[in-house]
């Protein structure tokens, strides 16, 4: 119903382009994050969607028609600003009731939504205040308020929690995928925060430089980024690079660099790094991925190797180990039983299996998802929330998953990685993820 | 301590209110005081000045002439500085087109109001029209009208020269409260549903309100006082008088100091209103 398809869109100012050969298909009733650096045109996208920005060259679509050349007020969107953009003149009433009152529909029947969206958003009691007298959490509440009330195909976000406190943040995040839920409508969402694109996203498109690197569901980012960019944008912390050059022959494949590091690849991932052979890569590791010798999860794939440890930081749940090797740093995040000195020399371990390598010079990703296995035995460990927002991405999940007592139909524990490549239903991945959560969390416990 | 402070405080304004004392305050009461005395300020006449003045035929002109400068000036300036202060938002050139509009307000009121009596100059229609305005006219085919003396058309000219003169400042001020609102508001307005009438009229307008109420009530104050223009272009005559030229005539033409005074107090009781609501205003918005 409310599709929208981005066409080779490009928009250019004077001597900037902004968005560059943007090509993005956002099926119905998705949550698609645009996420991206300051500055990557993620805001110009979305604007040149709301009919703010003019295109410079390609055509966008919402539905089957053609919006172009169709005013900002015909295309039956409704836009949550990061500065909220209230009318500072009217009540909250008015405000929400703005969008209806220009579409001329009866007084008795704009009070009737606009009671009905304030109940949604809890702001009821709000109603007759004016923007002036509200924090800045309830102005966020009545903005959003103001774009659900006029039921528009699809809703845009830019921002929207960028002028909160970190806890309303968190709280807001799983308010507004409660919403999306709720209201069934197609979601754009931009943010230059990995963690909000990663937690709310049905679908995530990862922006720099005008240009879309990446498109797909949080956990394909994570698990297959790309390139280099991506890899090290989705994940935080972020994921740890090393130089290496690549030698053996086809039984023994190993990665090594200059101060002594010898990484043997695990079988699978062999073929794909045979044409680089003596070459140099770029090998990823996450630091969830490098592990303490006595806390490596069953079933896991490892090669040793040793780091200084510079600072570690206890964070309760988990160690993060600054490490330094010959000149490079890098981060671990390992087992909270973890004893590391610092300033000594320390043994780890790195899981292999979950390594990732780039050309030198294209900054592309060596492995394609479909070059290994098909069937990866899910790592429990792992879960693309991340970092210390990990209780927050549970919580805004879980709360949501109990509105949709739909029963996973996939096995519990597996995901089938060629089904993530391809188009997945929204519903399945909703249902995907709920099965996924709970273990995420039960095993991190 | 805080009495001290307090104290301090007094002493600092003192030299001002001294000053402001010494010339404003007493020359005021001096003249409500003179207004009800004679022509040499001698003898004590209550309140003749007074009903002098609200009977004369001519000086109830003087008064219709200043509501028609309150009502027409005001409004129309105000009308065609918001107009303006719109559009220029909207148009490349926005600096050039804004000083342009500005520039008869650096203009020596005088020396305008002289331009303008040259712009107004009729000439026999059998002559070539050498003011502009009757050249423009003449061209369409209609007859030359004489702008100054004709009674009907004559306060109107006066009008549109204070117009030409003020429209830029209510365009700059209008234009600076403009820029004050954020122009995501608009984009959310749009997106809202809203046309570009729905944003004037719901967005714009609404949010231009109190600038709108304080440029009104200078303008409306400057209407009242206007002087000028009027002296220099018709001195009155031709009932185009108003308040402020008759108060001079009355003192320097007429040495009718008594009835001065009494229309400079008249002129004040006017006023009065105006400013205390601008204060009110500008108290409420601290
Ligand atoms: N009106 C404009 N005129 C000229 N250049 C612009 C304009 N708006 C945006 N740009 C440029 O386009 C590029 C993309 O800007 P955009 O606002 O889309 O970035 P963003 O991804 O939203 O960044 P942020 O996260 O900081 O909001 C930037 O280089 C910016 O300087
Ligand atoms: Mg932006």
């Amino acid at each position: 119903m409310a599709r929208v398809f981005y066409e080779n869109v490009y928009k250019r100012w004077k001597e900037t382009v902004a968005v560059k050969d943007f090509t993005l298909e956002i099926a119905d009733k998705e949550f698609l994050v645009l996420v991206g650096p300051s500055g990557s045109g993620k805001s110009t996208a979305l604007r040149l969607l709301a009919g703010l920005d003019s295109i410079s060259d390609g055509k966008i679509y919402i539905g089957d028609r053609v919006i172009n050349d169709v005013a900002p007020k015909d295309r039956d969107i409704a836009m949550v600003f990061q500065t909220y953009a209230l009318y500072p003149h009217m009540s909250v009433h008015d405000n929400v009731g703005f969008g209806l009152r220009l579409r001329k529909m009866p007084k008795d029947q704009i009070h009737e939504k606009v009671v009905q969206a304030a109940q949604v958003l809890g702001i009821e009691p709000l109603l007759d205040r004016k923007p002036g007298q509200l924090s800045g959490g309830q102005r966020q509440r009545v903005a959003l308020a103001r774009a659900i009330v006029r039921e528009p195909k699809v809703f845009l976000l830019d921002e929207p929690l960028s002028n909160l406190d970190a806890k309303l943040r968190v709280q807001t995040r799983a308010e507004i995928s409660k919403l999306h839920q709720r209201l069934g409508t197609t979601f754009i969402y931009v943010t230059h925060d990995q963690v909000e694109a990663m937690t709310m996203a049905t679908q995530i498109a990862v922006m720099n430089f005008g240009v879309i690197q990446q498109v797909g569901t949080p956990q394909f980012l994570y698990d297959h980024p790309t390139n280099i960019f991506v890899a090290g944008f989705i994940g935080s912390p972020a994921m740890n690079f090393f130089e290496v050059t690549v030698t053996g022959d086809s039984d023994q494949v190993c990665l090594v660099d200059d101060n002594g590091l010898s990484l043997p690849v695990p079988a699978k991932k062999r073929r794909a790094l045979e044409k680089y052979r003596d070459k140099k890569i770029v090998f990823g590791i996450r630091p969830e991925d490098i592990h303490d010798p006595n806390f490596v999860p069953p079933e896991t794939e490892v090669a040793p190797f040793d780091a200084v440890v510079e600072v570690t930081e206890l964070m309760g749940n988990e160690v993060f180990l600054h490490l330094l090797r010959g000149e490079t740093k890098f981060l671990a995040r390992v087992d909270p039983r973890t004893v590391a000195k610092q300033g000594t020399k320390m043994e780890l371990m790195v899981g292999m299996d979950n390594m990732h390598a780039f050309d030198f010079e294209s900054e592309q990703t060596i492995f394609t998802p479909e070059e290994e296995e098909p069937e990866i035995p899910k790592d429990l460990k792992r879960s693309p929330a991340t970092g210390v927002a990990e209780g927050a991405w549970v919580t805004s999940r879980g709360s949501a998953s109990t509105e949709r007592a739909e029963p996973a139909p996939e096995e519990e524990g597996k995901v089938d990685l060629d089904r993530l490549v391809e188009e997945e239903p929204v519903e399945e991945q909703v249902a995907r993820r709920q099965s996924e959560v709970p273990q995420g969390q039960a095993d991190e416990d | 301590m805080r009495n001290r402070m307090q104290i301090v405080a007094w002493i600092y304004v003192l030299p001002a209110f001294i000053l402001l004392g010494a010339f404003l305050v007493y020359p005021v009461l001096r003249t409500v005081y003179w207004s009800f005395f004679g022509r040499n300020s001698e003898s004590y006449v209550g309140l003749d000045n007074y009903q002098y003045l609200f009977t004369q035929q001519d000086v109830l002109i003087v008064f219709r002439n200043n509501l028609l400068w309150l009502v027409v000036f005001t409004g129309v300036t105000v009308g065609l500085g918001l107009i303006l202060a719109v559009l220029t938002n909207l148009v490349r050139y926005e600096a050039v087109a804004k000083a342009v509009i500005f520039v008869p307000m650096a203009i020596s009121f005088t020396a305008a109001a002289v331009i303008w009596r040259f712009m107004y100059v009729w000439n026999p229609a059998s002559f070539e029209q050498t003011g502009v305005m009757n050249a423009v006219i003449t061209t369409f085919g209609a007859e030359p009208v004489s702008w100054i003396t004709n009674t009907s058309v004559n306060n109107y000219a006066l009008i549109v020269a204070g117009i030409w003169m003020w429209t830029g400042f209510a365009l700059v001020v209008i234009s600076a409260g403009l820029k004050g609102i954020s122009s995501e508001i608009l984009e959310a307005a749009r997106v809202d549903g809203a046309n570009e009438f729905h944003i004037f009229r719901h967005i714009l307008l609404p949010m231009l309100k109190p600038i709108l109420v304080v440029v009104t009530v200078t303008l409306v104050i400057n209407s009242l006082k206007v002087f000028d223009l009027v002296y220099v272009m018709t001195f009155g005559n031709f009932d185009t008088d108003v308040i402020a030229n008759r108060m001079f005539k009355e003192m320097f033409q007429f040495g009718q100091f008594g009835r001065a005074s009494a229309i400079a107090v008249i002129l004040l009781v006017a006023i009065v209103p105006f400013m205390l609501f601008n204060i009110r205003r500008f108290l409420a918005e601290r």
